[in-house]
Order: structure tokens, then sequence, then C-alpha cells
């Protein structure tokens, strides 16, 4: 095998298990689009489908983009929320379709929950103090090894539209266009992100 | 997308591309002709797959000693959260039915009220004690009106009262005969005589 056939052989994709498929409950198998349907027409059944379908990714999306699992969770739910009351608005043909939609809605809900807590430094720092004090989350935080709270550490102290990027790619598995649309920014600004925040979160890591 | 590759700035751009298998058929094979005459871009696309695969492997560590709460629950406070936001969205919409199927009777409204206003009126006035019945003189009917009681604390018998009008008519005959008198005096014609 030549050099050229050996690296095309290994492309740069995500794990199987972080991509959003249900575990064998069969809602994988009816696609997004019918699901939608159900739901505008008021099948409250289609609606868990998808929070179930979407659940995993969308939920680490959250904690890894705002640091702390509590306001995941709560921006899990507003996510949804605003999922169910624009749902007439979306349109199924749209670039990256009904993934791309999600992921755009709770990264705005992440993005407004930093403006309303004011200067992102400050809300950080406040979050911070708050979950290793006091949420119920800290205690297992303090468990895990060292090199773990290390890249969760590193993770947070990534520029907010470097982590944005790494990990909707990471936890969503869209593809760079989809994600340069998502964020609102040209390809190649959202590659530039995804390389430096790969190498900041490598350097992060070993100091 | 054809021609992505010239829309990239720069090497890391198009390897990154490259190792996510999002390029076009033709600019992946034109990129595997580079690699395969630039040592140096071979050396950053190993770097590139090394930092991968760094960033993908601590970040699985880090989904693994940090498990998520229980995918059951969750989802059963999502959808209790989002069935209430339908029911109170239900609630909110016209019970008439699907918008633009509604009856619109707005341009009834100001008739009808009109209508029952004067109804209201005729009723209320019909009730009054001294309205007439219908069918009964109206109040220009001045023969067939009685006198009104000048003293009704006092009120005579009817028979104590025919004698004032039977000369109270007499007066007013007289006064007609003699008013014609003038008239016949001073040549004066009426067609209604």
């Amino acid at each position: 095998m030549n050099a050229t056939a050996r690296m095309s052989s290994i492309r740069l994709t995500i794990p199987s298990d972080r991509r959003p498929v249900d575990q064998g409950e069969g809602v994988a198998d009816v696609p997004d689009a019918t699901l939608i349907q159900r739901l505008r027409d008021g099948q409250t059944a289609a609606g868990d489908a998808l929070v179930r379908k979407y659940y995993q990714p969308l939920v680490r999306y959250l904690q890894r983009l705002v640091g702390n699992d509590q306001v995941a969770e709560e921006m899990h739910q507003q996510t949804w929320l605003s999922v169910l009351e624009h749902i007439d608005r979306f349109d199924a043909g749209g670039s990256g379709g009904f993934k791309a939609w999600l992921f755009r809605i709770a990264t705005n809900k992440a993005n407004d929950f930093w403006r309303s807590s004011g200067r992102e430094k400050v809300a950080k720092e406040g979050l911070k103090l708050v979950t290793d004090q006091s949420l119920p989350g800290a205690d297992h935080r303090l468990e895990g090894t060292e090199m773990e709270a290390k890249l969760r550490r590193a993770i947070e102290r990534l520029p907010e539209p470097q982590r944005q990027v790494l990990v909707l790619r990471y936890y969503s598995n869209m593809k760079f266009v989809e994600i340069a649309e998502l964020l609102g920014c040209p390809l190649n600004t959202a590659l530039g992100r995804m390389h430096k925040a790969m190498l900041k979160l490598k350097e992060l890591m070993v100091e | 997308m054809k021609n992505l590759l010239e829309q990239l700035e720069n090497n890391e751009a198009v390897l990154l591309m490259y190792l996510a298998g999002e390029l076009p058929t033709e600019d992946r094979a034109e990129v595997e002709q580079m690699l395969g005459r630039d040592a140096g871009l071979r050396a950053t696309l190993d770097e590139l797959r090394g930092l991968h695969a760094d960033v993908t492997s601590a970040l699985g560590r880090l989904d693994a000693a940090d498990p998520l709460p229980s995918r059951d629950s969750a989802v059963r406070q999502v959808s209790r959260a989002m069935t209430q936001a339908m029911v109170a969205r239900a609630a909110q919409r016209p019970a008439a039915g699907p918008a633009g199927k509604t009856l619109r009777i707005g341009w009834l409204v100001y008739p009808a009220a009109a209508a029952a206003v004067i109804l209201i009126a005729t009723m209320i006035y019909m009730n009054q004690p001294g309205a007439p019945l219908p069918g009964t003189p109206g109040p220009n009917d001045i023969a067939l009106i009685e006198p009104p009681a000048i003293f009704p604390e006092e009120t005579a018998p009817e028979s104590a009262a025919r004698p004032q009008l039977a000369a109270l008519e007499e007066e007013a005959i007289s006064l007609s005969s003699a008013a014609r008198s003038d008239d016949d005096a001073l040549g004066l014609r009426y067609p209604d005589r």
C-alpha cells in the first residue's frame, strides 16, 4: 500500500458511538422529517422520539459549550421548547436538515446564556465557582482523574468561537460546511478555528 | 461542490477537509496527487491526523468519566415540558376551528346592535304605565283623550267630569261658529269647510 492510499483510508471522522442514533428502540429508523410532521400534527410521541434520538450528542454539546451540567440540562429543555415553538418554520429542505437546525437553536441558547451572564469571563468564573462549591455534579467531577480535570479546564479555556467549532464537530458530526453555515462564518474561518482549537487543546493538556 | 479546493486558503484547511472526507471526488484526487509529490504536505497531514486522534481520544475519555444523567428520566422531563407547551398552544387557538374557516360576522354586529337597541327601547316604552296598547288612540287623537286630572289626588268620578266636558265642547262649537260668521263677513273661503 503506497502512502497516498494509506492516508486516504483513514479519515477524520467521529466515532460511531458519538453519533446521534437511538439505542435499540427503532427511533433511528424513522426519518426526522416524518417525526417532525407528526410533531406538527400534535403527536407528542414524535417529540419524545426526537428528544431521545438526539439526547446524548445535544446534551454533551451543551455541557462542553457552557461547562456546567445543570445549565446544560436546562438549556437542553429550552432548546426543545424552542424547537416546538418554531416547528412550523422549520424547512426540511434547508442545509443540514433537522440536526443542523436543532444544534443552531442550542448554540443560540448558549449564546443567549453568555450574553445574559454579562462578560464571558466573569460568567465562566462565576459558574466555575458555583460548580466547584455547590452543584450536585461537583462530586463526580472531583473524582475524575487529574488528566480529565485538566482536559475539562482546557476546553473551558478555549476561546468561545474555537470551542463552538470543536465540540460542534465532535458531538454533532456535522460537516464543516454545515458548521460554518450554522455559525454564520466562512468555511475557511470555521476550519481555522478547528485547527487552532485542536492545537490549543493539546497545548493546554500538556501544560 | 466543485472547485471547493480553490476556495480553501491554506494547507491546513485543505487537509482538514480531506481528512474529514468532505472534498468532492475531483478535489480529493488532486490532493492525493499533491500528497504523493510533497513530503512536507504529508508530514502536515500526519500531524493533523495525530492531533485529531489525541483530541478525539481525550474527549472520549472525558465523556466516559462523566456519565450523562439517565436518558429516560431526562427525556421524560423534557417531554413533559413539551406536552405542557403543546396543550398551552392548543388552548390559545380559536375554538371555531382552523384559521380561515371561522365565520366572519363582524359586519353583522352593528345592525344587530342597532336592532337590539330599538327593540329594547320599544319594550321599555310599552311597559310604561301610561303607554297606549297597540290599536289604542295615539296622542293626536284629541277628541278621544280624556283631559288630564287637574288634581290627581282628588280624582272626581267620571259622572262629575262629564258636565265640565260638555260645557267645554259647547264653548268650542260656539267659538267655531263665531269664527265662521266672521270669515263669511270678511268673504274668506276655506276649501275644507
